[in-house]
């Protein structure tokens, strides 16, 4: 009985690990099938400058392809015109064999960029000789599926996918894990990936992928070319045609090995809204800020254990062993897309890769507050040093001891700031204060002794305006009440308040005075609303909608504002279907009140659309409407499921490929012997190229029994009904030899 | 060899024998002529096309494929040519009140030379329909390629004769396009087709 | 007409060659070659270099006009009374073919354009009205004027020169082939038993048509039916051996099946000249029964 047992749990532990075998080499084949689609979708990019006719590469980069109607997901620096890529054309190279570098195909056009992201999306849009491409007449293109970068956890696989070279190697593919994430103001704790993976220069704005084979985000860097170094530079053409190709030519920066990933999570409203061909225009906002005239610099470099927000919940010279969290916050101004930030940070003196962020753009705006840190990972014991690189140069430094005993230093933290209601009660969002008489500033404190001596000091526009300095007199543990009242009442503009203990920088945080009091928010934006017309200045005299109809020229919305300061940053909104598609912070440029503010959104297709105006982080207003049927059209090809089918058609008697065969796909409605050669009956059609290789540009739905039909002058015809894949073959590639009749 | 028993060189042969080779002469030229038609029949072997909407109906070589989907009247190819897939395309445009048949072919040249590549008009010239009604022809030539990035196609030069006549109204325009190599040979294809062509 | 001490006197005079048996080991031979290179081919996993590949290719078209000159030409001259016209035959069948043959099917008929396309049985009538009805009629005619009749001295002699006339006809049919596809010496081993079998298969029905009319002095129609038959035979093979050669397409791919060819093929000449033979052997049956002689009456 025994023994019966025993060989019953051995034979089922048998089972077991023969079925996990064969599932993990499942997983494995579907993997490689998804490594091959990524690395077909994964494009190498040139950017070029023409002149005289001639086109002289200015920048390269690696892209991935993201749609079927070819959308590429790239890098913004190697393709954004700037002083370091210079070009204004984009050559698309596809990776034709994999063992070949890629082959140059394409040009395509920017179709949605954000500069300090660092993202930018591409639009093939003709020809390589420069030839548009017609609507629908751009062959369907492999593409990859995106993922869910929120997904990814600490130690996760990760396999990036890029060129390694100047267009001369062959795709490449290196594989790591992630090994930290990286906080900044702009995607919260997860605006970076670090990774250990080999990853070259090149790569950048190639693929990350997930064990799924879906993307999760993009291996980006930025190369330092300032200082006349020539370092990360590649001479690749005589760019002002003296004859040589020299140092005087322009060089094609190339940034060193990269370890930091950008997660998709940050590309997401770019992506849909270049997908939806949905490009926003606010007409009434200055399109292009003057770039700032002095060099960028850092200031006020502090560290904080945690963040509210974007501002710091405190501030701390030292934090005890064990520590999950630590930001470097400072201040910054005169900074733009093209400015080049890096963070080493050392541990007693030794290098931490981990916690370091290597060069890459800036991506916050012109001047404000920022910060760098990770949370949720462990900070060993021991003396950091944070210094920042702007464009390769140290710009500022600061230090910090890890370890040692818990906290029992007096100290302030979470600042809010809002106004009193008629209770005496302080009331508000924390961020922005409406135009009155006074601001107040709620904060906590811990372990304050009696009589310790502690101030607080008022900035607006960077120039204190009010200081208070006294003993500490309240309970040791608590939240505190200040205000400020200057002459005159509140000027709209930005504010910020410090909280020193015993003359060290214990809180501090920023806000706003912005629009008109209101409850619970402040009256900043009003009367938002849509209208259609023509033209966006014909929207004023339409009167206001909830609903339009299909294949409207514009959508337009309005609206008016109040008290909102010049250099304000206040951030647009735009969602369709409840999925953000468009989102654009910039700063106020116009008068501190007024109407008719226009933002246009043209050929909207049927869909609910919503516009949001926030300022500092805060939603202050929404309006939404619809069009047509109020949802987005289904699209066919958002997922490239099923079998890609490809093959090579071989004459039987020479084994030599035949050229220009066509391979004809029949719906599963139809037996081959019911073709009766008309379109409607055609599914796909694939013609062999010199090589006798045929490839369908649409993957086969699986499971689904099509009929194939090959007639081609002097071979024998041949036809199959029942020509069907299941899930698990995601290529299928066939030989067809026909025989000579 | 003084052997020689067998029937004789010299000897001739009978009236029945001498038939025979003439039946058997006959049967060759016979049989050579059946083959002869066989290949027609079946090189001009055709199908029906009808479009009582738009008042058209031809006779298209079988086998072509026929697609009605896009924008045009109806479109057929030969599948089974290596090469460039000769067609013939019919369609419709409006005409303006004002615009001559040259403008109404300008303007199709303009719209081909954005996609097609090295699109050369070659010539224009007057064309009598099987109908004895005049109608303008134009010819032209460029240069195609398989569409798909990753093959290795490698391009053909092809010609192609628009034939435009207006009738109430409406241009009707005939594209016949072959590869540069079979187009002379094809025109006898285009030709088959106009014959049958009703509109 | 002979009686049979007539016949046994030429039997020694003449020393009737053992045709129909000679052919079978030429057949044989020929399949032999062409099978074992299929074979070679399914198992070995290389295909010979260019370097190689093609000057053996171009040897096995030699191979059938080697063993038809060591098989049945030379034997010949080690009699008294040679048919002295088989190199004749075989040589202005050549140049037929490439003078008018084969430009008549591809030029003229363009059977490449349309042919293969069609039904099975459509291609068998095509076949047999355009290359096979060529193809009888330039061999019978170059038949006629070489050798007709002052050639034809016993039955066999038609069987020996519509063979020659078979041989050299393939022989620049199967040249014209493998140099224009350069195929694999596999497919041209096949080839050339393939084009040599529709020629064998023809040429034997065109030489009971001449036996018939000549030596039987037959009905008119029965030599012009022969050759339709010869037409039809070659139209016949023409048609079924690519389809047997090509495969089944599935979602997996589609390969050529050789072996099925070869099978085809050999079944396609064992059974052509089984029924000529057996025609031919009624046929000199029943002269001999209106003769009253015993034993073999030609050579076999």
């Amino acid at each position: 009985m025994h023994q019966t047992l025993r060989r019953a749990r051995h034979a089922a532990f048998l089972a077991t690990v023969l079925l996990a075998v064969a599932i993990s080499g499942l997983a494995q084949q579907s993997f490689d099938a998804s490594l091959d689609v990524a690395k077909r979708a994964t494009v190498f990019i040139y950017q070029a400058s023409t002149s005289d006719s001639a086109l002289a590469v200015t920048c390269v980069s690696t892209g991935t392809l993201i749609s079927a109607d070819g959308l590429i997901l790239t890098n913004g620096g190697g393709v954004i015109p700037s002083r370091q890529c210079p070009g204004d054309t984009l050559i698309i190279s596809l990776n034709v064999d994999f063992n070949e570098p890629p082959i140059p195909k394409y040009r395509a056009e920017l179709a949605r960029a954000d500069a300090g992201l660092d993202i930018a999306l591409l639009r093939i849009n003709r020809e390589l000789d420069g030839r548009l491409i017609a609507p629908g007449d751009l062959p369907i293109l492999p593409f990859v599926p995106v993922g869910d970068s929120a997904d990814v956890a600490i130690d996760d696989n990760l396999t990036i996918i890029g060129y390694p070279g100047m267009g001369n190697d062959p795709v490449a593919v290196a594989r790591g894990t992630v090994t930290a994430f990286l906080a900044e103001p702009l995607g919260g704790g997860r605006t970076w990936f670090k990774t250990r993976a080999e990853i070259a220069g090149t790569m950048a704005g190639g693929g990350a992928y997930n064990s799924a084979g879906e993307l999760i985000g993009l291996p980006t860097n930025a190369p330092i070319t300032s200082f006349g170094s020539t370092a990360n530079c590649r001479f690749l053409d005589d760019t002002n045609r003296d004859g040589l190709v020299n140092s005087s030519d322009h060089c094609v920066p190339v940034g060193d090995f990269i370890s930091t990933i950008r997660p998709i999570g940050l590309a997401e409203s770019l992506i849909r809204g270049a997908r939806l061909r949905l490009n926003v225009e606010p007409i009434s906002a200055d399109p292009s800020p003057s770039p700032p005239l002095s060099p960028p610099s850092i200031s006020r470099l502090f560290f904080a254990p945690s963040v509210r927000g974007a501002v710091p919940a405190t501030v701390v010279g030292a934090l005890p062993a064990n520590a999950r969290s630590l930001y470097l916050f400072f201040d910054y101004d005169n900074m733009t897309a093209e400015t080049v930030v890096e963070l080493r940070v050392t541990r007693d003196g030794i290098p931490d890769g981990v916690f370091s962020l290597p060069p890459v753009r800036w991506s916050g705006d012109e001047q404000g507050l920022w910060h760098i840190g990770a949370r949720e990972q462990t900070w060993a014991n021991g003396a950091y040093e944070f210094t920042v690189l702007i464009d390769g140069a140290s710009a500022g430094s600061q230090q910090i001891l890890v370890g040692g005993g818990a906290d029992s230093q007096s100290h302030f933290s979470d600042i809010v700031f809002g106004a009193l209601d008629q209770s005496g009660n302080l009331i508000g969002n924390g961020a922005i204060v409406p135009l009155g008489n006074a601001a107040y500033a709620r904060f906590l404190h811990a372990n304050m002794r009696a009589g310790t001596p502690w101030s607080a000091i008022w900035y607006y526009r960077g120039a204190e305006f009010a200081r208070s300095a006294d003993s500490w007199s309240e309970d040791s543990h608590g939240s505190k009440v200040i205000s400020v009242a200057p002459a005159g009442g509140l000027l709209p503009g930005q504010y910020r308040l410090e909280l020193y203990v015993e003359g060290a920088l214990s809180a501090t945080s920023d806000f706003y005075v912005a629009g008109l009091p209101g409850a619970p928010l402040p009256r900043v934006f009003s009367d938002l609303r849509f209208a259609s017309a023509g033209t966006p200045n014909a929207a004023l005299n339409v009167p206001a909608a909830a609903s339009f109809p299909s294949d409207i020229d514009n959508l337009i919305a309005i609206f008016s504002w109040q008290q909102i300061e010049a250099h304000t940053p206040w951030t647009l909104r735009w969602l369709v279907d409840e999925q953000l598609f468009f989102q654009q912070s910039y700063r106020w440029s116009l008068a501190s009140s007024g109407a008719d503010f226009l933002v246009a959104l043209p050929n909207p297709p049927d869909g609910s659309y919503e516009m949001q105006l926030l300022v500092n982080g805060l939603l202050l207003a929404q309006t939404e409407a619809t069009v047509g049927i109020g949802q987005l059209p289904i699209d066919r090809f958002a997922q490239f499921n099923g079998t890609v089918l490809s093959g090579t058609v071989v004459d039987a008697s020479t084994q030599i490929g035949i050229p220009n065969i066509a391979i004809v796909l029949i719906g599963e409605d139809y037996a081959a012997s019911e073709f009766e050669w008309s379109q409607e009956q055609v599914v796909d059609l694939a013609t062999s190229d010199r090589n006798g290789v045929f490839q369908f540009a649409r993957p086969l739905a699986v499971d689904t029994p099509y009929s194939v039909v090959i007639e081609a002058d002097g071979f024998i015809p041949l036809a199959a009904d029942r020509f069907e894949f299941t899930q698990n073959q995601p290529i299928a590639d066939i030989t067809i030899e026909l025989v000579r009749g | 060899m003084e052997f020689e028993t067998g029937r004789s060189p010299a000897i001739q042969i009978t009236p029945r024998q001498r038939w025979s080779i003439a039946f058997s002469y006959a049967l060759i030229v016979i049989g050579l002529t059946l083959g002869v038609n066989q290949r027609d029949s079946f090189l001009h072997q055709t199908s029906q096309y009808n479009n009582f909407e738009a008042g058209i109906s031809a006779s298209y070589p079988a086998r072509w494929l026929l697609d009605e989907s896009d924008a045009n009247i109806f479109r057929v190819r030969d599948m089974s040519h290596a090469g460039y897939n000769t067609e013939i395309e019919v369609s419709s445009i409006p005409v303006g009140a004002d615009a001559a048949e040259r403008n109404l072919l300008d303007r199709i040249s303009m719209q081909r030379a954005q996609f097609l590549v090295d699109y050369t008009v070659l010539g224009y010239d007057a064309y009598s329909l099987p109908d004895e009604s005049q109608a303008i022809a134009m010819s032209y030539s460029f240069v195609w390629r398989d569409a798909s990035p990753f093959l290795n196609s490698v391009s053909s030069i092809v010609n192609g004769l628009d034939i435009l006549t207006v009738r109430r109204g409406q241009a009707l325009v005939i594209s016949f396009r072959a590869d540069a190599a079979v187009y002379d040979r094809e025109l006898q294809t285009l030709s088959a087709f106009l014959d049958n062509l009703q509109f | 007409m002979q009686n049979t001490q007539q016949i046994q006197n030429q039997a020694e005079t003449y020393a009737f060659r053992p045709v129909w048996l000679r052919l079978t080991v030429q057949m044989a031979a020929l399949s032999l070659i062409a099978g074992v290179a299929v074979l070679l081919a399914e198992v070995l996993p290389f295909q010979l270099e260019p370097v190689i590949g093609r000057p053996l290719s171009i040897l096995l078209v030699v191979v059938p006009v080697l063993f038809w000159l060591t098989l049945s030409v030379l034997p010949e001259y080690r009699f008294a009374r040679p048919r002295r016209r088989l190199i004749g035959v075989a040589v202005v069948s050549c140049l037929t073919a490439s003078a008018i043959g084969l430009p008549l099917v591809e030029s003229f008929y363009v059977v490449d354009r349309w042919l293969p396309l069609q039904s099975v049985f459509a291609r068998v009538i095509g076949y047999t009205f355009t290359a096979g009805i060529v193809d009888v009629g330039l061999k019978f005619v170059v038949l006629r004027y070489v050798i007709y009749p002052q050639g034809l001295r016993v039955r066999s002699d038609a069987v020996a020169y519509a063979f020659a006339a078979a041989v050299g006809y393939s022989f620049y049919l199967n040249l014209a082939q493998i140099w224009r596809m350069d195929p694999t010496w596999d497919v041209a081993a096949l080839t050339v038993l393939a084009t040599t079998t529709i020629q064998l298969a023809s040429s034997l029905f065109i030489a009971l048509g001449l036996v018939e009319s000549y030596f039987g002095d037959a009905f008119p129609l029965v030599l012009p039916t022969n050759l339709f038959v010869a037409a039809i035979a070659a139209g016949i093979i023409s048609a079924l051996y690519p389809g047997f050669i090509s495969g089944v397409l599935t979602p997996a791919g589609s390969a050529a099946r050789p072996l099925f060819g070869l099978a085809m093929l050999v079944a396609a000449w064992c059974l052509s000249m089984g029924l000529t033979y057996f025609l031919y052997a009624t046929s000199e049956r029943r002269e001999r029964e209106a003769f009253g002689g015993r034993g073999d009456f030609d050579g076999v």
